[in-house]
């Protein structure tokens, strides 16, 4: 797939093949400029339908060519979630954000009701129902920016950044909601610049860069390609920065270096 | 003392307590960094310094002057202050003029020449010099405010989550620029999220809970796992010590390195700290 905005110089998607099962969650890394919010926007059709430029190659999104189908449509399959939840919220209560969505579905009020409960559970959001959205902390306005698209039921999640506007607590719980929808089987798609968070709950790494994918293999795997990772001016996972340097002393010899904080434990009490 | 803070308070319209009797002080060329969950007082102490804010009850002494009794343009030549949002504080044509805007009335033009042209340098923006700062990536942008502040010459630095909401890239540029502002003998006082920093540059790290001060002193302090009083505060500011900090807690702990320090902080430290363990067991061996 290729994108190029109408006042584009450069195409910002340059042939993207990609495939996600049902069920991954899938971390988006790259720097800025690379590409990850193009690409999210192509999942849902708001690329090209709502943002013209030159589109070639397709995306489909269970089993729907997004070419072929409107944003509403494809919406009822691909929610997603952006950076600043602010942007997002529209309603005067958390209660009547969460049913927005649905309503406009033209979802029966009983079903409604229902699902309601159902993610004010899963995203934590217990005891503020009738509170004003602005009266939020960070990490509970973006849980509500979920609990909004979530109680579309989408299939697929988007997340663009979530987790950018807030401090280290609000930042656990998005993760934690992330998690729990995963559990549940959701497919999805993250792009996070926190890659500590991303080697922990992520199945699955897609490094953009200038509009191609570079990299795309489990969080092990992209992350021991130190040379591509840094040659893309990305980071490590700091575990993983320990046994790059533990390598280069000749203190560690495997190809694959650890990501989360128990595989380095497992790893150091196994090698020395 | 180059910041003194006594029993500070601070009140919101509205009854909003933001500060809750804070004692502090500040030494000149210290490295301080302010963390604390959004909502704890961070970047209204930090408002206190240079005046933007004067307390409801306390008092707060920049240089030994009473900042109620000071006005915020004296004392912006103490103290310059960074703001988390480089466009709240960016408003010229072009990078140059963003630089000399403050100086202006100030300096003679060979002065104002002389000193515009030190922070392009320092900052690396010389090729910038001549661009719309509003064109520029956020990264630049923030060295652009850090330049128009360093321009000013103040001998403490206040810079408000500098590295929040940029990419790695961005966010070493930025950290590095602080480094060089460092590196000029300034106090530095940095609001931030990132613990990473913390545990890297930090002297000293002052922990805001609910308007109070909840720890003031060395990061190794802080982010020591083995102590009660440092889990409390963490839990408490619902803040994680660097994974560095806690593997080599955990392999003390539970691994049985009863000779790894527990509270390493960097990566480089930690690396050097099992290096030296490995080869005291080879010379064991022989």
């Amino acid at each position: 797939m290729w994108f190029k905005y109408n006042l584009g110089r450069e195409y910002a998607l340059k042939g993207i093949n990609l495939s996600i099962e049902e069920g991954e969650m899938v971390g988006v890394i790259g720097p800025n400029g690379s590409g990850k919010t193009t690409l999210c926007l192509t999942l849902n059709g708001i690329i090209p339908h709502l943002l013209p430029g030159e589109f070639k190659g397709q995306v489909v999104v269970c089993g729907i060519n997004t070419l072929e189908h409107s944003v509403p449509e494809i919406a009822q399959n691909v929610g997603i979630v952006f950076s600043e939840p602010d942007f997002q919220i529209s309603q005067l209560t958390v209660e009547d954000e969460i049913m927005f969505g649905p309503a406009n579905l033209g979802v029966p009020r009983h079903e409604i009701e229902s699902r309601m409960r159902d993610v004010i559970e899963v995203l934590g959001l217990k005891g503020l129902e009738k509170r004003p959205p602005h009266t939020l902390s960070g990490g509970q306005k973006q849980r509500l920016a979920i609990a909004s698209v979530l109680s579309m039921r989408p299939k697929v999640l988007v997340l663009d950044e979530p987790t950018t506007q807030l401090d280290p607590a609000g930042t656990e719980e998005v993760f934690q909601a992330i998690k729990a929808l995963k559990e549940r089987g959701v497919t999805i798609v993250v792009v996070e610049h926190k890659i500590d968070f991303l080697a922990e709950y992520a199945d699955r790494i897609v490094l953009l860069y200038k509009g191609r994918v570079v990299l795309d293999g489990r969080p092990k795997e992209v992350f021991s390609d130190i040379d591509t990772i840094v040659g893309c001016n990305m980071g490590l996972p700091e575990v993983t920065e320990i046994f790059h340097l533990l390598k280069k002393k000749g203190l560690y010899g495997k190809k694959e270096l650890p990501v989360t904080l128990e595989e380095a434990y497992d790893e150091i009490l196994d090698s020395w | 003392m180059m910041i003194e803070v006594e029993n500070l308070y601070f009140t919101y319209p509205g009854n909003v307590q933001a500060l809750k009797g804070v004692n502090l002080s500040i030494e000149e060329g210290e490295f301080v960094a302010i963390v604390g969950p959004n909502g704890s007082g961070k970047t209204t102490l930090a408002l206190h310094f240079n005046g933007l804010l004067k307390p409801t009850r306390g008092c707060v002494y920049v240089k030994g002057k009473d900042t109620r009794e000071t006005c915020v343009e004296e004392l912006s030549t103490v103290v310059g202050y960074v703001f988390q949002n480089p466009n709240h504080q960016l408003f010229n044509l072009t990078v140059r003029d963003e630089i000399a805007f403050a100086l202006k009335r100030r300096l003679t033009k060979s002065e104002l020449e002389e000193r515009v042209e030190d922070a392009l340098s320092l900052f690396g923006l010389k090729a910038f010099e001549d661009l719309n700062p509003f064109t520029l990536s956020l990264p630049l942008k923030k060295l652009v405010a850090m330049a128009t502040v360093y321009a000013m010459k103040p001998e403490v630095f206040v810079l408000d989550e500098p590295t929040t909401g940029q990419d790695f890239f961005g966010a070493k540029l930025v950290e590095n620029a602080v480094l060089k502002v460092r590196d000029t003998g300034k106090t530095i006082i940095v609001i931030t999220h990132d613990m990473k920093f913390v545990a890297r540059h930090a002297k000293r790290v002052i922990v805001m809970v609910d308007g109070e001060i909840a720890f003031n002193g060395e990061p190794r302090e802080l982010f020591d796992q083995s102590t009660q009083d440092a889990r409390k505060t963490l839990e408490r500011a619902k803040i994680k010590p660097p994974k560095t900090a806690l593997l080599s807690y955990m392999l003390r702990q539970d691994g049985g390195f009863k000779d790894l320090p527990a509270n390493l902080l960097i990566p480089e430290e930690f690396v050097e700290a099992l290096a030296k363990l490995r080869s005291k067991s080879v010379v064991k061996c022989l």
